[in-house]
Parts: structure tokens; C-alpha cells; sequence
């Protein structure tokens, strides 16, 4: 491993710990929030969050800037607040001798990106992980919310996953997510895409949890659907060109096709690899909740700043608002396509590389 | 393969030099006791005008129905709706197969009306290697908007990262992956009333598909996914 890595990773051991991450939301006076007070499936409200990320100079600038997302969902009424994929990268500035991490990635080509990034990754894990973990329970707890805190890096069975974590209003991690559908770069790096949708029964509804290109196939969200899921908790974080139509062709599409609300946390700024982030919340529903706007419930301007979207959501709408285009379900048919994936060997057989 | 595609309203005489033309719908799915008329009638059209011909629907046996005619008259394939509009149920029954017409100008599937909503009827269609879709839907005036053009061809489009050739009484339009598209749109050719009449390459999007399609199959969810649909 490289060695200012290892060290870095030494010193923000010391640096950052569980005990001072609590100090500093301690030191917020944040007063419990009674969002949770009243629970109603026909007014549930969530937010999403546009993430600006920023080189911060403290952990307690780090735990300031994440909790003001926060407290502005809070105070909007949230029982449910969405936070973006790479969520658990945000506190890499907070690492002594940041600025060299920086500057390695910054310019870099491509494959040496991936590389440095594969390092980062593997040197500072459990650093990033406990800063994670114990932020977001920690907020949680404080503000009295659901929350979904975004995905973050982790090695499970010694392969590199990208997980999501839900925690209740208790601070209690209560789910997680793997993104099922990683991006060829993450696939680059070795890793695992997850085997299964998980869905958290709350008082709230279900809660499924999915993450970056996972949108871009019906399946996931198809799952979460039948296994009892109202709400999609998405996290994203796209690196792709400028897409004013790119939510209609996913995320919307998603939540049209399997009757589900989809609330869409970004990442806006410069990512960790330097790439400018090009994306903006949104929270989606069913065409017959949204009629005539995309499915499009509310959607944070496209600026690359930071934003909190919020929006209260009719659960029952997603069993009494039938639309008659879409309404029909062939059980018949839906079973040979999921039959495919029986099949030895599977059709079209995938090129080699894959699977 | 590079195809040129004429939108048209039906019978409508061809002013472009075409291999393929699709017939919009009337502002009624053709019923039951014309439409072997109706089917003799497209006959007649693809051999006069020497074109592949794609109808518009057709209610034949209790089903609802659209068909694909070859430029000698030859009936290619018929494809029945595997899924219903709810004002329909009472007319007509949903079929349980979603088969693929090979044709010298590529293997075709036929969307009948909604099943362009149903992202598990286009998969099939992908999986059994179509190259293009024809889509065609029926619409009463007061429920058609661009929503429905959005959630469902473009959609699909997108999601199966496939060329899909749509129409519906009131507009037709050529829809392909936004990335083959100079303004990410996806739209080859926009949702238009008018005739017309655009080349489109259906190879274009095999790459991108078959990227889909290694993803899908690479992934350890599809299992989760059937044994969801077992239970």
C-alpha cells in the first residue's frame, strides 16, 4: 500500500473517533424533532437531499455542513431523509494529508484514477465506515428521523460492495442495500454487485433502499414492489453528461412501472475522483399521483448546489390510483421472464468478463 | 441494416420511397367483424407497394391483435396483447407468449397497445434477440399527452436500449437509445401527426444492448427476482 495512505489512514484513526463525531453533534444542541409523532400512511413526508460536496477543514465544519441538510428536512416535517450514493466518502478532506490524496486524483488519467481510488478505498475503509456509521446514527437519534444515509464502501466476504444503510429514529441501523448493478469503473475495482432487495417494514411503509445505475433496470425496483415496498430510497451520484431527460427514462419510469414513490438524493460538486457531478433530486410517484408533470412530485434545480427537497406522500394512492394503461398484471407472462434466470445455460450467454 | 420507415395513416398512398410503413390507428381498434377485410385490405397495400407493412389493431378470435405483412402479401406474424387497458377487459382476452417475426429486414416484435408499459413483455422481446419493436397503441383524445409516450416507448427504448417505431392515432415517432441522439433526447423522430418518413439502423443499438444484457445476466439479483415471481 502507499505509503502517506497508510500513514494518513493512521493518523485519522487518532484524528477522528466515534468519541469526537458524537462531541460534535452534542456540541449542535440539535432538539429531538416530533416529526415521528404522528404517522399516517396517507400524509408520509420524506426528503432527498442534493449534496454539495466541499473540502471541509473540521470535523466539526464536516458534522455542521451534514447536519444543516438535515435540520432543513426536519424542519420541512421529514420522517424520512434520503442521502446520496458516496455518502461515505465525504469525509475524505477530513484525513491528514488530504491535499496529496487530492492532488493524485486530480488530473489523472483515467486507469491511474481507478487505481488510486481502489487504494483509498482499501487504506481508509474502516476510518471512512466508522465516521459514516456513527454520523448518521448519531443524526438520526438527535433529529428523531428516519434515515437513509447513502452508500458507502465495504469489504464483505473479501470482495468491495457499495452498501446503503437505513437507520431509525432510534439511531439504530435497521437495513442496508448492496447497489445490485455496479458501474463498469466499480466493477473495475473488483466489485460485487448485491444478490438481493431488502425491505424495511417501518411505520412509515416499506422502505427499499437502491443506489447509482441500479435505476436503469426495472427488476430491482419489480422486487422491492412485490416484496412489500412504498418508498425507494435512491442514492445517487451520476457522473455523466448533462440529462434533462435522464429521470423520465429512469428513476420516473421506475416508479410509473411498479407503483412505488422514488425519492432520488444526488451528490452535486466535484466528486472524490474530481469529475463534476451533473445530477439533481427529485421526488417521483406513480403517474396517477403525479398526473401530467413526468410522475415529477418536486425536483431541486440542476444549479450543482446544494438543495433539500421535501413532499407529502399519499401511500394509499399507490393501491387506489389505478391507471388503466398499466394496471393489468399476466402473472403468466411475467414468470417466463423470470424463468430466463433458470435456465442452464442462460440465454444469450453472457460475453466473457461478466458473471 | 439501414431500414426507411414510413409512419402513415392507413392506406394512406406512399409518396416516399420505403421498405417498411406502419399504419397509425384509426380513432377505433378495427372490430372484429371487419377485420378480415381489414387484413386483406393491408394484404393488398404491401403487395402494391412493395413494402413490409406493420398494421395498426385489429380485434380477430376474442383477441386484440396487430400483424406484420411481407412486401409479397405474405402474413409474416401476428402478435396478440399479452396485457389489457382495464376498459377492455370485457372485450377481448390477454394472450401468453411474446413471439419474434424474423424478416430479411431484421427479427421484429410486435408491442400491442399497453404491453409497451410492461417492461417484463419488452425483456422477453430482448432476450428472444429482437432487433427493432413496433409499437402501436390505441388512445380516446382525452387520455393522450406526452406522458404516455414518455412512460412507455421512450422508456422502453431506454430501458431495452432498442429501437422502437410508435404510433397511435394521433402521432408516430421513431424512438432509439438518447445516446444515439444529438440532443440526448432519444427521439430519432418526434411524435409528429404528419406522414413521415425516416431511415433509421437498427444495428446501431446492438452494442448497447448486448452491454444490457451481459449486466442483467452478470447480475446476482435475477435469481432473487424469479424466486419472487415463483412465490
Amino acid at each position: 500500500m502507499d505509503m502517506p495512505l497508510q500513514m494518513s489512514a493512521f493518523m485519522a484513526s487518532f484524528k477522528v473517533t466515534q468519541k469526537s463525531i458524537r462531541k460534535a453533534v452534542d456540541s449542535l444542541g440539535i432538539q429531538p424533532s416530533s416529526n415521528m409523532g404522528f404517522v399516517d400512511r396517507r400524509a408520509v413526508r420524506v426528503a432527498a437531499v442534493q449534496y454539495e460536496m466541499e473540502s471541509y477543514s473540521s470535523l466539526r465544519d464536516f458534522v455542521a455542513d451534514v447536519n444543516d441538510y438535515m435540520a432543513k428536512a426536519v424542519k420541512d416535517g421529514a420522517q424520512l431523509v434520503v442521502f446520496p450514493e458516496g455518502m461515505g466518502f465525504a469525509s475524505l478532506p477530513l484525513v491528514p494529508m488530504y491535499s496529496s490524496i487530492r492532488s493524485r486524483l486530480k488530473g489523472a488519467a483515467q486507469e491511474d484514477k481507478l487505481e488510486a481510488m481502489e487504494e483509498i478505498s482499501d487504506a481508509l475503509i474502516d476510518y471512512f465506515y466508522e465516521v459514516y456509521s456513527t454520523l448518521f446514527s448519531e443524526l438520526a437519534r438527535a433529529h428523531r428521523v428516519y434515515l437513509a444515509a447513502g452508500s458507502i464502501y465495504v469489504f464483505e466476504d473479501d470482495s468491495l460492495r457499495s452498501r446503503a444503510f437505513l437507520y431509525d429514529p432510534s439511531g439504530k441501523e435497521i437495513s442496508w442495500q448492496d447497489k445490485l448493478f455496479p458501474s463498469g469503473e466499480e466493477l473495475d475495482m473488483g466489485m460485487q454487485g448485491g444478490d438481493s432487495v431488502n425491505v424495511a417494514k417501518t411505520p412509515l411503509g416499506g422502505i427499499a433502499m437502491l443506489i447509482g445505475q441500479d435505476d436503469e433496470y426495472y427488476e430491482p425496483f419489480k422486487i422491492a414492489s412485490l416484496t412489500g415496498a412504498d418508498l425507494v430510497a435512491f442514492s445517487s451520484a451520476y457522473r455523466g453528461r448533462p440529462d434533462k431527460f435522464r429521470a423520465m427514462g429512469t428513476i420516473a419510469a421506475r416508479a410509473y412501472e411498479c407503483g412505488l414513490y422514488c425519492i432520488r438524493s444526488a451528490m452535486v460538486g466535484r466528486y472524490v475522483t474530481g469529475e463534476k457531478l451533473n445530477d439533481h433530486a427529485g421526488i417521483y410517484g406513480p403517474y396517477a399521483s403525479a398526473r401530467g408533470e413526468h410522475g415529477v412530485i418536486t425536483e431541486a434545480p440542476a444549479d450543482g448546489k446544494g438543495h433539500v427537497i421535501s413532499a407529502r406522500l399519499d401511500l394509499q394512492r399507490l393501491q387506489d390510483a389505478m391507471d388503466g394503461y398499466n394496471s393489468y398484471s399476466n402473472e403468466a407472462l411475467a414468470a417466463q421472464y423470470g424463468d430466463l434466470f433458470s435456465q442452464d445455460p442462460l440465454p444469450l450467454a453472457p460475453s466473457e468478463g461478466q458473471a | 441494416m439501414k431500414i426507411n420507415v414510413c409512419f402513415t395513416d392507413p392506406f394512406t398512398p406512399l409518396k416516399d420511397a420505403c421498405q417498411l410503413v406502419v399504419f397509425k390507428n384509426g380513432e377505433a381498434v378495427v372490430p372484429e367483424e371487419l377485420s378480415q377485410l381489414f387484413l386483406s385490405s393491408c394484404q393488398r397495400y404491401a403487395q402494391k407497394y412493395q413494402v413490409y407493412l406493420a398494421t395498426g389493431l385489429y380485434r380477430d378470435g376474442g383477441y386484440l391483435c396487430m400483424a406484420l405483412f411481407a412486401p409479397d402479401g405474405e402474413l409474416l406474424g401476428v402478435q396478440r396483447a399479452t396485457h389489457l387497458n382495464l376498459s377492455m377487459l370485457e372485450e377481448v382476452s390477454s394472450y401468453d407468449s411474446v413471439d419474434i417475426i424474423p424478416t430479411p429486414i431484421g427479427k421484429v416484435f410486435l408491442a400491442v397497445d399497453v404491453d409497451i408499459y410492461h417492461p417484463e413483455v419488452l425483456r422477453l422481446a430482448v432476450f428472444q434477440e429482437c432487433d427493432f419493436i413496433i409499437s402501436s397503441q390505441m388512445f380516446p383524445m382525452v387520455d393522450f399527452n406526452e406522458d404516455r409516450i414518455f412512460f412507455g416507448a421512450r422508456s422502453a427504448a431506454v430501458a431495452n436500449r432498442v429501437f422502437i417505431l410508435h404510433t397511435t392515432p394521433f402521432s408516430s415517432a421513431l424512438i432509439c437509445p438518447p445516446e444515439l441522439t444529438s440532443d440526448g433526447s432519444g427521439f430519432l423522430a418526434y411524435p409528429s401527426g404528419r406522414e413521415q418518413t425516416v431511415e433509421f439502423d437498427w444495428e446501431d443499438a446492438a452494442i448497447l444492448r448486448r452491454v444490457l444484457l451481459d449486466n442483467l445476466l452478470g447480475s446476482n439479483c435475477l435469481s432473487h427476482y424469479r424466486n419472487i415471481l415463483e412465490k
